[in-house]
Order: structure tokens, then C-alpha cells, then sequence
């Protein structure tokens, strides 16, 4: 089927390798040394990774707490406080125009 | 026969195939090394192969294929490169000129399938059964690659067309 032509020797001639190359190449081998070609690889798949991870971390949304407020009246003030957070004064309940100029902010947990 | 024996009696056939393969002997190295190590880890983590030349000619002929893909979709690239290269001087230019290089060039402009079957008959000197199997044909198959890509590459080197040397 293969039976040798003088192409199959020139072809041979021309790709000889050295002997320093075969030494070099099965050395390496059998140290077990990673190739540059293979630590090329792995740094191909690092930079590709890194290309479409980062894009996909920068788009990503932050997480939003979700937020329970509590409203109650006391005498003329609106009482908004959070759980564990900020307590929210809101003056004048009965003229809501001044309310939102009237917001005062304690400091967390505490109540009035 | 021992491991070293082994890696000793492939690799030179493997470096001829993957340099034909690739056509640049530092990758073509590479690529070898990487084909033997795969046998020493599997040596010694499972004993040998069935086949030892088998598998590591599997191994190097895959990596070979990925190396190429990965050569052309650079190739934009090193177009750019190589416009603000400096141009090759008289050493490089004769080295161009080589046997050497002309069969490399001609090897590349083969087909795929043809050039493979020539390497790793005539040059990774594999049985003819061995090679079939390797690249998955029947080995009719084999026999047709085989003298397309004698007969195209002869063509290219300018040659004959090659003759069957008697036995």
C-alpha cells in the first residue's frame, strides 16, 4: 500500500531532525516539563476567559435589599423608621408640603 | 521494551510528522514533546498503551490540527505584524530558498487529509494499517490519499512523478 518512493525519502532527508532535537524533546518529556506551547494554551484560555467573564461582571445588577418600613403617626410628626436602620422624622403630617423639608435622619436604630 | 526505549525509537518519526504538519520546527517540537509526555503520564499512571505509536501520533496529530486553527485565525494579526517587520535579509532569504523550504511550503498547500497520510506514511514512517487506523479510513482509502498527495506534491517539488522503489 505505502510501498517507498524517492519523494517518501526526500520528504524524510528534508524533515530530519537534529539529533539535539530528539534529545531535547524526549527529555522534556520525560521530565514532564510543560511546554511553552502548553502554558501558551493555558494563558489563551485565561485571557478568553478573562475577556468574557469581565463584561458579564460589570453588567451584572447589585443586589437590592429589600426594604420594610414602618409608618406611624405620633401627635403631629409621621414616624418612618426601618428595621434595624435609620429612623426618618417626617414633620407636619397634617400639611404634607413640609414634610419633605423636614425629614431629619437618626442616626441608626435609634427611635425618638 | 522500556519507556526511554519507546520515546527514543518515536520521536524522530514524530518531529518529521509534526514539522511537516506545522512547518516551523520550534512549534513542531513543541507539539512532539507535548505527544511523548502524554505517553510517559500515561505509562506510569496505567501502564503502556496498546499501542504506543498510535497514541501518541493521535495525540500529536490533534494538537497539530488545534495549533493550525489557532495560526489562521491569527493571521490578521500577523499580517499587521508584518508590515512593521524588518525586511529579511540575504541569510534569511536563501534560507527561504532551501530544499527544506520548498517542502514545507509544498506540504502545506496540500489538503489536509493528503498531507496527513503522507506524513505519517513517509515520514512518521507508520504501517499502512497503522496509519489508516490512525486517521479513521479504510485502508483502499489510505492507498488513494496516499498517491494523490505523491502525486501533487511532486508537482509542486517540480518532480517526476514519484516511482515505487522496487523491494
Amino acid at each position: 500500500m505505502n510501498d517507498e518512493t524517492d519523494l517518501d525519502r526526500r520528504l524524510r532527508a528534508d524533515l530530519e531532525p537534529t539529533p539535539e532535537a530528539v534529545a531535547r524533546v524526549v527529555a522534556g518529556a520525560r521530565a514532564g516539563r510543560p511546554s511553552r506551547h502548553l502554558a501558551a494554551s493555558l494563558a489563551w484560555a485565561a485571557a478568553v476567559l478573562l475577556a468574557l467573564g469581565l463584561p458579564l461582571l460589570l453588567l451584572e445588577s447589585p443586589r437590592r435589599e429589600t426594604a420594610t418600613l414602618n409608618i406611624t403617626n405620633s401627635g403631629d410628626l409621621v414616624l418612618v423608621t426601618r428595621a434595624g436602620h435609620h429612623a426618618i422624622l417626617g414633620g407636619a403630617a397634617a400639611d404634607p408640603a413640609r414634610a419633605p423639608q423636614s425629614l431629619v435622619l437618626v442616626r441608626p436604630g435609634a427611635t425618638p | 521494551m522500556t519507556l526511554d526505549a519507546i520515546l527514543a525509537e518515536l520521536a524522530p518519526g514524530l518531529l518529521r510528522f509534526t514539522l511537516g504538519l506545522l512547518g516551523e520546527r520550534a512549534v513542531a517540537e513543541e507539539v512532539a514533546q507535548d505527544a511523548l509526555a502524554a505517553l510517559v503520564v500515561r505509562w506510569q499512571r496505567h501502564g503502556p498503551p496498546e499501542n504506543a505509536a498510535a497514541f501518541v501520533f493521535a495525540i500529536a496529530r490533534r494538537r497539530a490540527g488545534r495549533e493550525r486553527l489557532k495560526r489562521r485565525l491569527l493571521v490578521p494579526l500577523v499580517l499587521v505584524a508584518n508590515r512593521f517587520a524588518p525586511v529579511p535579509g540575504p541569510e534569511a532569504l536563501a534560507v527561504g530558498r532551501s530544499q527544506v523550504a520548498a517542502t514545507l511550503a509544498a506540504l502545506d498547500r496540500l489538503p489536509r487529509p493528503e498531507r496527513e497520510a503522507i506524513l505519517l506514511v513517509a515520514a512518521g514512517e507508520r504501517s499502512g494499517s497503522e496509519a489508516a487506523t490512525l486517521l479513521g479510513i479504510s485502508p483502499s482509502a489510505l492507498k488513494m490519499r496516499l498517491h494523490r498527495a505523491r502525486r501533487r506534491l511532486s508537482e509542486a517539488l517540480g518532480e517526476a512523478v514519484p516511482v515505487k522503489r522496487s523491494p
